[in-house]
């Protein structure tokens, strides 16, 4: 058989096959029927393929070897009964919206109790609220006002913290530099002294501050409750369906 | 949609005779759904075996498709029984090629026997019938070596007569997908058979 690409060089085989199937319309078809009129290896081709698509058409049917209808057995064993009726049921067309229901449900179960878990700082936490936070804030920080108060009494300026023995070998240079950093930030010192707690405590929450995921009656929170039911529900559902499709 | 159940919207006797058949097996009766398979088991069988060129393995598909007919009867949304059962025959010969390439059985072993060919009619021209069959065993045989997204669309198309919509339904493509699966599947089918063209001829 002739190669037909040496024929021209615009020789489209699928353009034919197209043609063939009476697939072409417009310019395409005019292109086609060009080709085929001036190159004769395209012309072999197009009757080529009619007469094999004819042919096909006209292919004998196989004789199938047994009969397939159903037996009363095969009946009985098909069609399901009980619980398989049941879950069968959520794998009919009608109830395929059970499958987004599924997934979302399941999501909001999931996103509930991520948020349940967050710390109450990041104010979306379980147990977080505006008043709750505050309150925890307010029960480890003092008051600010407190510690300006500290910082301008005169009688809590003193030295800064340093080695005894490094004191008493340069007081005028420790004196000097006390009454510099007195000016600073609260001493941390004298804040030990009245009791009131540090910078470094006031930036870490205390425990009291992180929303656990119970509140302080014992009880778990409404948000877990509500996410609990949402992920089994979605889970159960999308079990069911799962199984229904096994079933069929 | 039309309603399936309204035998006045159904003016072609086929499809009321089938839309009938489908309620009463709806309705639990076995013999109503035995008679669809006997209308359409030839043609289904003979549509699965083009697909499927194993001949048992073709035999279990359709086995199974029937098995899944009657367990998805409630699915059954009206138009052409025939249209349903032929789309759930080809997820079954679908299933069975992936079955196949996984365990790949000896090729064709069913074109070594003459039993699988219909019986010569009785006023056949014996040398016609030799050339016709013939060629019947060289396009199927060349039908089995291309590749099964084309085979699939050309048995759909040109065996039993589905048009392009209905098969890029039944096969989960587009349309102009299918199209070019019917092409390339010809031209396939011309490349293998290049050498026995005369067959085809006259």
């Amino acid at each position: 058989m002739q190669d037909l690409q040496h024929l021209r060089p615009d020789h489209d085989e699928f353009l034919v096959a197209r043609l063939a199937a009476d697939d072409l319309v417009g310019h395409e078809a005019g292109a086609a029927n060009a080709l085929t009129t001036e190159c004769p290896a395209c012309a072999q081709l197009l009757a080529d393929l009619r007469a094999i698509a004819s042919a096909t058409a006209t292919l004998p049917a196989t004789r199938r070897p047994r009969d397939f209808r159903l037996t009363r057995a095969d009946a009985v064993r098909l069609q399901p009964v009980g619980w398989r009726r049941f879950v069968a049921r959520f794998g009919a067309p009608e109830l395929s919206f059970t499958r987004p229901l599924a997934m979302g449900l399941t999501t909001l179960g999931i996103a509930g109790l991520l948020l349940a878990s967050l710390p109450a700082g990041f104010g979306l936490g379980a147990g977080a609220s505006p008043e709750a936070a505050g309150g925890a804030y307010s029960a480890a920080a003092p008051d600010a006002s407190g510690i300006r108060d500290l910082a301008s009494s005169p009688a809590i300026v003193m030295a800064p913290s340093v080695p005894p023995a490094a004191a008493e070998s340069s007081p005028a240079s420790g004196d000097a530099s006390g009454a510099t950093k007195s000016t600073g930030a609260p001493d941390q010192g004298a804040q030990a002294l009245s009791g009131s707690p540090t910078p470094a405590e006031l930036a870490t929450p205390g425990p009291a501050a992180i929303a656990p995921l119970s509140e302080a009656g014992g009880g778990p929170s409404p948000l877990v409750v509500l996410s609990v039911v949402l992920l089994v529900a979605g889970l159960g559902l999308g079990g069911l369906r799962r199984v229904a499709r096994r079933l069929a | 949609m039309e309603d399936p159940r309204s035998s006045a919207a159904v003016d072609d006797p086929v499809r009321r005779r089938d839309l009938a058949l489908i309620e009463r097996a709806r309705a639990g009766d076995l013999d109503a759904f035995n008679d669809l398979v006997g209308l359409y088991q030839d043609q289904l069988f003979a549509l699965v075996a083009r697909m499927v060129p194993d001949r048992d393995q073709a035999s279990d598909a359709v086995q199974e498709a029937f098995f899944s007919a009657y367990r998805n009867l409630a699915t059954f949304r009206g138009g052409s029984v025939k249209s349903w059962l032929s789309r759930i025959c080809v997820n079954a010969a679908m299933d069975a090629q992936r079955a196949r390439r996984r365990r790949p059985v000896q090729p064709y072993p069913e074109f070594e026997d003459e039993s699988w060919q219909p019986p010569a009619g009785e006023d056949a021209d014996p040398e016609r019938q030799v050339v016709i069959a013939e060629r019947s065993r060289a396009l199927a045989v060349a039908l089995a070596q291309i590749g099964e997204d084309q085979r699939n669309a050309i048995v759909l198309f040109d065996i039993q007569g589905f048009d392009y919509v209905e098969i890029a339904r039944m096969t989960g493509v587009s349309l102009g997908t299918v199209k070019s699966r019917i092409h390339r599947g010809r031209l396939a089918l011309r490349a293998l058979l290049a050498d026995r063209m005369e067959l085809f001829c006259g």
